[in-house]
């Protein structure tokens, strides 16, 4: 039975050409995309630091002048710090236009500058990073303080590429991010085949599962290898596309390639189980599920930065939740983690939350699924 | 009953406020055809879905080899091939694989299914068309395919719900003698229809349903027997009012009805009209082009039953 099911479960998704299409071509051609619009633009703009000034003023937070002192070092600093002795000074330094603004820190730290912009931008967005972030720096600073500028210059918004020097020495992009992140959305694309596998094992859905329901074979005999050929489809294509961004984009993926494979497994089957859960749950048409499975996806790749590599720091000031537990955000901040960190912690707690949400769906599919009589086919 | 393949007891079952069983009691014995003849929506469709214990119900008993229908009846689901009402086939796959797709849900021998596959192939005459998809059938070989589908693992038990809706006339023949021919070769059928001239063509007992109930049971001829009226005379031409009038005292005439230039005479049951009809109109000098005689049809019995016409289209 496992065989025949498997094989035909095979034919019928490999045939579907739409599928094939957003699950496999789209993603190669969307990433296709990004390489070519991205790769002039790392080499032609480099990062001018940008001129300020810190003023302490009483009860300042020593921490915060400290790390503007580390983001003010090394050939890809983000900021000219120039010192001055109180705030009067400072300002008359603006008002000279020696800096585009100052950090006044005192109880609270606030960004003084003469004019908004990018530069404005970049200060205020270091502040709020320092604040969200503030916690872990201290530790993140001592073993690797490269990865403490990525983290904060993260969240900044130039409108330009940004080089910081990672370990060793390997030229770091932000751009990454919007390539992690569309790994995500193709992750979540796998929620196409979960939900055309609920739809043809549930009777209410579709008659080809009612045809199904009334055969000699389980229903859920029907369900599972579904699921598995499911699996097994969209994990090939994943490969497809890892080979592909790899060998012929050239994109980075560290060095940890198991653990990649690990999180895309993963976040193939949290696709899978979102498909289900639409499919099973909802009452609309085929059409309107279909549609909900791909904006859904896109959407979660949106927010995890895939068109714009800052979304996620947006978010992350907003609505911090929404980064936890956006399937896509998680699945880009995993590679993330283990192509800039050291430590393999964070990667750990993407992945958990994953496995979590992943599970969550099954649950609420599996409420579904279980059903044997329906109330109408 | 030792030779009862389906028993249905008192089956009630609501979608929301509609009532769309109530208390559909009946049997079905080995080797019948069994129609279940009713207009759009009297639940026919819905009974199916019953018996195969796909659907909840809210009351009532079902039977199906002697044993209670449930979801878990695989013994029992082996034995039975279903064509639903709807085409449900994958587009992906070509014919022979769609058919040996389903009949492998059913028959694991892969030597044993190729043959059934190769059969019903055969059987519905699709012979020509195994590789191809079914999106380049027309609307009655897919019928055809979408028959096979689900008889194709020899099922001793076939439930056809309204498997000629929207078919060309070859096809459908085909159907109807496919139908004749598992039955001869041993199938116990359940039809559905709304075409009353199917089920009397090959049903060899019917259940007609309206509204959820079941309204009447026998074989065409017992339900025919039961009305009230008998021959029906139809004359096509110019016929007079005053004519007209003078039918309606004729002996054994219940109703004269007059459509353009068409009249319809009903006499009594157990009346001969025509050779008299075919006098009193020569004698009046009324010049017709045509004119002809049918007794009672399945539709004149829905009609007594319900007071509604049965066709519709
Ligand atoms: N899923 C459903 N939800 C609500 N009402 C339904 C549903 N399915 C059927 N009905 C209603 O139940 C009644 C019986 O429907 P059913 O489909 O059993 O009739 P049918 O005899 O098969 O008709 P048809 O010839 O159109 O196939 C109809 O009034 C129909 O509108
Ligand atoms: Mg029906």
């Amino acid at each position: 039975m496992f065989r025949h099911l498997f094989k035909y479960n095979l034919k019928i998704m490999l045939r579907s050409k739409e599928m094939i299409f957003w699950t496999l071509l789209f993603p190669i051609a969307l990433a296709t995309f990004f390489q070519l619009a991205f790769s002039g633009m790392m080499d032609a703009t480099r990062f001018d630091p940008i001129s300020v000034a810190v003023v302490e003023v009483g009860g300042a937070d020593e921490m915060f002048a400290e790390t503007i002192r580390a983001l003010s070092a090394g050939d890809n600093r983000i900021f000219e710090l120039m010192d001055v002795k109180d705030e009067a000074a400072a300002v008359e330094l603006l008002q000279e236009g020696e800096i585009v603004g100052f950090f006044l820190v005192g109880e609270v730290i606030e960004v003084v500058v003469r004019h908004s912009g990018i530069s404005a931008t970049i200060m205020q967005n270091v502040v709020d990073s320092y604040y969200q972030t503030g916690s872990v720096v201290a530790g993140i600073l001592e073993f690797n303080p490269g990865a403490l500028n990525m983290e904060l210059v993260a969240g900044i918004h130039t409108g330009e590429s940004v080089f910081q020097d990672v370990g060793d020495s390997e030229d770091a992009d932000f751009t990454l991010i919007m390539f992690y992140a569309l790994i995500g959305m193709v992750c979540l694309f796998a929620a196409f085949f979960g939900l055309s596998v609920v739809t043809e094992t549930e009777a209410n859905l579709s008659k080809k599962a009612a045809r199904m329901s009334v055969s000699g074979t389980h229903k859920m005999v029907g369900l599972v290898v579904g699921l598995i050929s499911s699996f097994v489809v969209a994990y090939a294509e994943m490969l497809i596309l890892l080979a592909f961004m790899v060998f012929v984009l050239g994109v980075s993926f560290g060095s940890q390639v198991g653990w990649i494979l690990v999180l895309s497994a993963v976040g193939i089957l949290a696709g899978i189980a979102m498909g289900m859960v639409i499919g099973a749950a909802t009452k609309w048409s085929d059409n309107a599920k279909y549609a909900l499975v791909s904006n859904m996806s896109v959407v979660s790749a949106f927010l995890a930065g895939m068109m714009l590599w800052q979304m996620r720091y947006v978010i992350e000031a907003h609505a911090p939740i929404v980064n936890r537990i956006n399937p896509a955000t998680l699945i880009t901040d995993a590679l993330y983690s283990l192509y800039f960190f050291d430590s393999m912690d964070r990667y750990f707690a993407n992945l958990m939350n994953l496995i979590l949400i992943t599970g969550v769906f099954v649950l609420i599919a599996y409420v579904f699924v279980r059903r044997k009589r329906y109330d109408s086919v | 009953m030792a030779n009862s393949v389906i028993e249905v007891k008192d089956l009630e079952k609501s979608y929301k406020e509609l009532k769309a069983l109530d208390k559909v009691s009946f049997e079905v014995k080995k080797g019948e055809i069994l129609g279940l003849l009713g207009p759009n929506g009297s639940g026919k469709s819905t009974t199916i879905g019953c018996l195969l214990a796909l659907l909840k119900f809210d009351g009532g008993e079902v039977k199906v080899f002697g044993e209670e229908m449930t979801p878990e009846s695989y013994e029992a689901k082996r034995k039975i091939g279903v064509v639903f009402q709807d085409v449900a086939v994958y587009d992906e796959l070509t014919v022979a694989e769609n058919i040996d797709y389903f009949c492998g849900l059913y028959v694991k021998n892969r030597a044993e299914r190729k043959k059934c596959v190769e059969d019903v192939i055969e059987f519905v005459g699709l012979g020509d068309f195994k590789k191809f998809r079914p999106k380049k059938l027309s609307g009655g070989l897919l019928r055809r395919l979408n028959i096979a589908c689900g008889i194709a693992h020899r099922p001793e038990l076939i439930f056809m719900d309204e498997p000629t809706v929207a078919v060309d006339p070859q096809s459908r023949n085909n159907i109807l003698e496919g139908i004749k021919k598992l039955n001869k070769d041993g199938a116990t059928v359940v039809y559905t229809s709304h075409y009353m001239e199917e089920v009397e063509e090959i049903c060899t007992r019917i259940i007609v349903m309206d509204k959820g109930r079941v309204i009447a049971e026998g074989t065409a001829d017992e339900l025919k027997a039961g009305v009230s009226i008998g021959e029906k005379v139809t004359v096509e031409g110019e016929v007079s009012r005053r004519v007209v009038e003078e039918l309606k005292k004729l002996k054994g005439v219940v109703n004269v009805e007059v459509e353009d230039r068409k009249v319809e005479v009903v006499y009594e049951k157990g009346v001969s009209g025509l050779s008299g009809l075919v006098a009193f109109l020569t004698k009046n000098d009324v010049k017709y082009e045509r004119i002809f005689s049918e007794l009672p049809s399945l539709n004149d019995v829905f009609l007594e039953l319900t007071g509604k016409e049965l066709r519709d289209e």
